[in-house]
């Protein structure tokens, strides 16, 4: 009987493995039977409309078609845009250059550098609009220029084909099987939920060490990128979605607010694991038993995570009843007493932003629209992210660079296929300097177009000479393009897939007028493997990525959103420096060239700084409506934070001393508090600690950071130097 | 029936004002769809909405041309 039953175990397990790889191997399938349906639709629409070179359109599909339908049109959408604005300033140039090929040259080296720094201050196909538009210009304004009296229609026809392509592209991924981005933003919410979840019940339970939170972070940090790139092209396909934009943003800025406070509660309990603190934690422990039960198991549906939503709200109103009874404890030292209102505080603070982050998962889960909340999305709406200038100058300088080699080399040598090379590197090199690691993705291009050259040889000798009509021809390219395509659903080869798709595309799909030229298309790959060479060669010469200049610099960017935290007016200022911190660490940690120690380094110090910054910013807050009233503990808090950001303008062992004076003095300050002075500052809501208190607790916060910063204090002197 | 018209001097396929006077048509239509949620009654929205435009554009492009 359980012999049967194991076997049934078994055959069932297995049955669910088979239809795991099928559900992927289906979508896989689908995605290569549209693209190769659509490139042929294009193919055929082409040589129908008589177009110049209908291996574009060919082109524009490989490099639109994707597996959702909403990021086909995302993607066709941005690469319409910077088509349009890149063949219009290739005219411009030529208009102003076309006798002066330097002066062109450098023109479209300037173009083409600027839209390339640009494309970093950007994420997903807004960033790629730019980099189009940049290496637009150089595809069409550089035929332009060897022909001048034709650029217009040069410019017209390459504009027509590029959007016969996205238009084919769109249409197939629309109507055939489209598959929505919808489910998988839905599921991606969820998993962040439930990750979050998770993580909220070993913080309650003992707390996260350090070490392990830095990879939670990270991992959280990444999600909530995928769920906004998700949602940026989620608008496109899905009314639904397009009508929950505003729901997402406050979903992912609430999960922000409430990740934040999580994570300096979770300091906070380590410190209560010490032993001076036990009966911190014998009398908080009966108060999160039932927190810790609930969070326990993450909850797989979007159901069961309303559902705990539901139990949190049992569970807060349980802490508020029993509080007085628990605040009437007098047994507590005062640093345990200290200790015991920080967690209740951060407690209370983090359960109301949790059911915050709750509510608005239940409304994007449920596809309800959200009541009006506050104004914080409205900050978080702008789509360029924070990075340190050097970023987008070294990108920019590096794709100038490869211009102007390949110019050189072009015109003193006369290269019949330097058109194509110039092109192609500077095509490559905008591409991928977005990437998360340009050397690594040029490498695999330049397999792909070695592999595409060997495709279209086979093709030109082998097959074209066959065929007759278009049935056939499409008969024969078939075969090449669903094995391009079949790479490109691989995570591993996907580059290659590209490459394979493009240039053969670009070197075997024959044009109107079909020529035979053997030598031509030697030519040209050559030219091709060449220009993919210089580009790769320069993305790991020239400032390849985690180099010390931009680590250092990233960390000084880090710095001055402390210091903005100090000195900037209040209003809005959370939800920005919660979105551009994680956005730098997130920039620092991808960076594939850093060493695992000073990863580790680098995330120290982005976590040191968030922490710092949100309880500033809660002591700022807490502070200046109250300064003017002439609190005496008000202008000492000042000073201390003045003290921090001077200390973070130029760090020293002296200014360091400053800041922790400051800070003691400050916290001496409002421990001394009369308790009749105590009452100036009202409690915000009945059961909960007084402001004052908050003042102090803040205080608290601070002060560890500051002691442990010796270890590292001097890291802005030693980090250019450092091996 | 001109097939070019010249709009500012430029020589302009008819087809594509035609083109452009159906899209605005149907950008209409498709609010008005979207109010009534229509999409939750069609088997394949996209189809829908596509097959409609094609209808409006190759209607008032026809009619023009006959």
């Amino acid at each position: 009987m359980s012999n049967i039953a194991r076997q049934r175990g078994i055959f069932w397990a297995h049955s669910a493995a088979v239809q795991r790889f099928f559900a992927s191997e289906a979508v896989n399938g689908l995605f290569v039977f549209k693209t190769v349906l659509a490139a042929l639709i294009a193919l055929w629409l082409a040589y129908r409309l008589e177009l110049e070179s209908p291996k574009t359109a060919v082109v524009t599909v490989f490099i639109v078609m994707q597996a959702r339908t909403g990021m086909v049109l995302a993607k066709g959408f941005y690469r319409a845009l910077g088509t349009v604005i890149g063949s219009g300033v290739s005219l411009v140039l030529v208009a102003a250059f076309a006798q002066e090929r330097v002066m062109f040259l450098v023109g479209l080296a300037l173009w083409v550098g600027v839209l390339t720094a640009g494309a970093t201050l950007y994420r997903n196909f807004q960033s790629y609009a730019f980099v189009l538009a940049g290496y637009t210009a150089c595809l069409v304004g550089l035929p332009a220029a060897m022909d001048p009296n034709h650029a217009f229609e040069i410019a017209v026809t390459r504009l027509s084909e590029v959007l016969l392509g996205i238009l084919v592209a769109g249409v197939i991924s629309g109507l055939v099987f489209p598959l929505s981005m919808r489910e998988l933003l839905l599921a991606a919410a969820q998993k962040r939920f439930a990750a979050f979840s998770a993580a909220t019940g070993r913080v309650l339970s003992f707390g996260v060490p350090r070490a392990q939170w830095g990879n939670l972070h990270l991992k959280a940090i990444n999600d909530i990128v995928t769920l906004d790139s998700y949602r940026s092209t989620g608008i496109f396909d899905s009314r639904k979605t397009r009508l929950q934009n505003q729901t997402i943003q406050q979903m992912s800025a609430d999960l922000i607010a409430a990740a934040s406070t999580l994570y300096v509660l979770n300091q906070h309990m380590l410190r209560l694991n010490r032993a001076p603190m036990n009966p911190v934690r014998e009398a908080l422990d009966p108060l999160l038993a039932m927190g810790v039960q609930m969070f326990g198991a993450p909850p797989p549906t979007a159901e069961q995570s309303a559902q705990l939503a539901t139990w949190v709200q049992e569970w807060q109103a349980e802490i508020h009843r029993h509080l007085p009874k628990i605040q009437a404890r007098t047994d507590f030292t005062p640093p345990q007493q200290l200790a015991f209102d920080t967690a209740l505080m951060l407690l209370m603070q983090f359960l109301d932003e949790f059911l915050r982050y709750g509510r608005s998962h239940a409304a994007l889960q449920a596809a309800q629209a959200l009541p009006k909340a506050g104004d914080e999305s409205a900050l978080l709406r702008r789509g360029r992210h924070a990075t340190d200038f050097s970023q987008p100058l070294i990108a920019g300088l590096r794709t100038v660079l490869i211009l102007g080699v390949m110019s050189v080399f072009w015109i003193s040598t006369a290269w019949p296929t330097g058109v194509l090379a110039l092109t192609i590197a500077v095509v490559v090199s905008a591409l991928f300097s977005t990437a998360p690691n340009p050397a690594k993705a040029v490498f695999h291009m330049w397999l792909g177009i070695a592999l595409s050259f060997a495709a279209a040889f086979i093709f030109q000798f082998l097959v074209l000479p066959n065929l007759h009509g278009f049935v056939q021809l499409a008969l024969g390219l078939s075969p090449f393009f669903i094995v391009a395509a079949y790479l490109m659903t691989s995570a591993q080869w996907g580059v290659v897939g590209v490459g394979l798709g493009l240039f053969f595309s670009t070197l075997a799909v024959p044009d109107n007028m079909t020529v035979f030229n053997y030598a031509g298309l030697l030519n040209s790959g050559i030219g091709l493997l060449l220009a993919v060479s210089v580009a790769a060669i320069a993305f790991l010469t020239v400032m390849p990525m985690g180099n010390q200049l931009s680590r250092y610099r990233m960390i000084r960017a880090l710095d001055r959103q402390l210091i903005a935290i100090c000195q900037q007016p209040l209003a809005g200022l959370r939800p920005q420096f919660e979105r551009d911190t994680r956005e730098l660490l997130r920039q620092l940690a991808s960076t594939p060239g850093l060493a695992p120690a000073h990863n580790a380094a680098a995330l120290h110090t982005a976590l040191t700084i968030q922490e710092l910054g949100r309880s500033v910013l809660a002591l700022r807050a807490l502070i200046e409506p109250v300064a003017a009233a002439g609190l005496p503990y008000a202008r000492s808090v000042q000073a201390a934070i003045l003290a921090l950001a001077r200390f973070y303008q130029r760090q020293n062992t002296a200014r360091l001393h400053a800041v922790q004076t400051a800070f003691s003095v400050a916290q001496t300050e409002v421990t001394a508090l009369p308790m009749s002075v105590l009452a100036a500052l009202p409690a915000s809501r009945p059961g909960e600690v007084s402001a004052t208190r908050q003042v102090e607790i803040y205080l608290a916060l601070i002060q560890p950071l500051l002691a442990t910063f010796p270890a590292h204090s001097n890291r802005t002197e030693a980090t250019p130097h450092a091996a | 029936m001109p097939r070019e018209l010249a709009l500012f001097d430029a020589l302009v396929p008819t087809l594509l004002l035609i083109l452009i006077a159906s899209s605005i048509v149907y950008i209409v239509l498709a609010q008005l769809f979207q109010d009534v949620a229509l999409a939750d009654y069609v088997w394949h929205p996209a189809l829908f909405q596509f097959a409609i435009f094609v209808i409006l554009f190759s209607s008032l492009g026809l009619w023009w041309y006959s």
